[in-house]
């Protein structure tokens, strides 16, 4: 049985997907994503200890031996962000029945369970699978139903927002595409393991340097780094708040998971480092510093918390292009804790939406009397998101600063102290806003609690993170030295 | 495939790619930039199906006849692509069918400026 767990995180979700379509009945669809989403939290949980006790966790679909068949491969690295999409999903499907219920009417809630069970399957097993083509096929499934997702509710400015995601979503897996095929024209095969094998003799011809600038400009699109950011505020902003969640703490980081597989794992970071290092560096410092810039500006908190992301990115974007065992390892530690601080943040505002009915700076005036619970959890994501001690982003930056001076790079420092100045500005807005007087007379209750401990378990997840940063740290550096110790 | 052809097969990919990528970008009509999406991934699948191709191959057929194949694994992998890309097709038109209900319009400058006002 355990020696199955590696398809199974992938293939239940798959399954329950038309189950949705069949079944119809919202309550128990409630009841059977709980209980998926239990298994994989707990399924992911034991890839990650068995990967990171006992060694990389294979599996082989159909008994076919790669590079034959495709395989799937399970070392620490992926293990680490398949847990933490599961912890997403756990708590976003614990969040939506509530918050679907004040959003969605009742028979458009059953294909959005199945939407999300795509999603989650096809996010799985782009991160599990060690085939090439897969990873572009799970890609694409999941980001159809995310297309779906963005425009459940169906008004005007959710489907366009939801067009533009579609459309510029569609452009990156396209360059994603070519990139594979010019890998797979190179080299004849289609497994990643392999691939890195085979490739060493032939990175420093222009067709491999080709796949690698299609594959990294396809992952940046989808990923939303600085100059191809677009889509984003737009799909973060309209998509119902539980969607907004789950966008944010997955779809991008999946893509930089991608990047840093394909960079480290399949190119060997060094081959082409001289030019494609600095870019990263110039293009994530450029995240950081436009992103933040322009969250100060925000009235509208969710396009706040959007554009905050785009910087936020940036600083993982940042740790990749330091080319260091040390950077990488920051950028993982920035990628898991951005995550789940983002997707907590995005859950609070979505508790504000679902009392108040909107969330700009408007409505947060005075929310601590009315919902005190929802807004200590505000309070407790935006210093986290600046950095404070005790708080997991403190862990990402404290780490990713000394990864920058070790590799010397002192404009990298000033770049993160800079975005961390800002975000201090955008977060004080709404803390300010938060705690203010109220000046509404309209008197509304705290959250429902299953919204209310889904925010929670992420905060709990956060500040345990911040105080106890250890396990995080150890799994991070021993994944940065392994990928360092291939090159 | 014939050597002195590969550098015109790729010629043609790069050119119905840029043309792809240069209708999606620049049109203002929400079908166009579906039609210039499908046209950039048919260029990738022209990329994937010439490079199998092999001169004088058959398919992969088990006989005595034959002894020269050309690589089946593309043809595959291309199929799943098409797949895929039907997929998103039809999501993008029920998409703009639902914009063009709810805005009465399929140019992209006049729904943005219908979600600013909103």
């Amino acid at each position: 049985m355990l020696r199955h767990i590696p398809v199974l995180v992938v293939a239940l979700p798959l399954l329950c997907a038309p189950l949705c379509l069949l079944l119809r009945n919202n309550k128990f669809l409630h009841i059977l994503s709980l209980l998926v989403g239990t298994f994989s939290v707990i399924a992911c949980a034991w890839m990650l200890i068995y990967a990171s006790t006992t060694g990389d966790l294979s599996y082989y679909l159909g008994g076919w031996i790669p590079p034959f068949g495709i395989a799937y491969k399970i070392d620490v690295l992926s293990a680490l962000i398949a847990f933490l999409l599961s912890i997403i999903f756990l708590f976003v499907f614990l969040y939506i029945p509530r918050s679907f219920a004040a959003e969605l009417a009742d028979r458009h809630r059953y294909p959005i369970y199945s939407a999300l069970f795509i999603s989650q399957s096809g996010y799985t097993g782009a991160v599990v699978t060690d085939d090439l083509f897969n990873i572009y096929v799970f890609l694409e499934m999941a980001s159809l139903a995310g297309y779906a997702l963005t425009a459940a509710k169906g008004k005007p400015n959710d489907l366009i927002a939801a067009y533009q995601y579609l459309i510029l979503g569609t452009v990156g897996a396209i360059f994603l595409l070519l990139g594979i095929g010019y890998l797979y024209v190179l080299s004849g095969t289609l497994n990643l393991s392999d691939l890195s094998l085979r490739l060493s003799t032939l990175l420093d011809t222009p067709a491999g340097l080709a796949a690698l600038v299609f594959i990294i400009i396809g992952l940046l699109l989808k990923s939303a780094v600085f100059p191809l950011h677009f889509w984003l505020p737009r799909v973060y902003t309209y998509a119902p708040s539980a969607i907004s969640a789950l966008f944010s703490g997955i779809s991008s980081k999946v893509a930089l998971y991608l990047l840093i597989r394909f960079y480290f794992d399949t190119f060997g970071g060094s081959a082409f480092s001289d030019h494609i290092d600095t870019i990263l560096l110039i293009l994530g410092s450029l995240s950081i510093l436009f992103g933040s810039f322009v969250a100060c500006r925000q009235k509208h908190i969710k396009k706040m918390m959007a554009y905050s992301s785009i910087g936020q990115l940036g600083y993982i974007i940042v740790g990749v292009g330091l080319l260091s065992s040390a950077g990488v390892s920051a950028a993982l530690i920035n990628l898991f804790n951005h995550a789940i601080i983002k997707c907590m943040l995005f859950l609070a505002l979505g508790c504000v939406v679902y009392r108040m009915g909107n969330c700009t700076l408007l409505e947060l005036r005075g929310l601590s009397k009315q919902m005190p619970w929802t807004a200590a959890a505000l309070v407790i994501g935006g210093l986290s998101l600046i950095g404070m001690p005790l708080t997991s982003g403190f862990i990402s930056k404290w780490y990713l600063i000394t990864a920058a001076l070790q590799a010397n790079v002192w404009l990298i420092v000033i770049v993160v102290l800079t975005g961390s100045l800002l975000s201090l500005i955008y977060v004080w807005q709404l803390i300010a806003a938060t705690y203010s007087e109220g000046s509404k007379a309209t008197q509304v209750k705290e959250a429902p609690l299953s919204m209310t401990i889904a925010v929670y378990a992420l905060a709990a997840i956060t500040i345990y993170t911040g105080v106890q940063p250890a396990w995080l740290t150890e799994i991070c550096a021993a994944v940065g030295n392994t990928l360092w110790a291939q090159l | 495939m014939d050597a002195s052809l590969q550098p015109y097969i790729h010629l043609l990919i790069t050119t119905l790619f840029v043309i792809g990528l240069y209708i999606t970008i620049a049109y203002d009509n929400l079908i166009k930039k579906v039609v210039g999406v499908g046209i950039m991934q048919t260029s990738v699948f022209i990329f994937y199906i010439s490079a199998s191709a092999v001169v004088g191959g058959s398919a992969p057929l088990l006989s005595a006849d034959y002894d020269v194949y050309a690589n089946p694994l593309p043809h595959v992998l291309i199929l799943t692509a098409i797949v895929v890309n039907v997929s998103i097709t039809a999501v993008a038109l029920t998409l703009i069918v639902k914009i063009k209900k709810s805005c009465g319009s399929l140019s992209e400058n006049t729904i943005s400026k219908y979600s600013t006002l909103s």
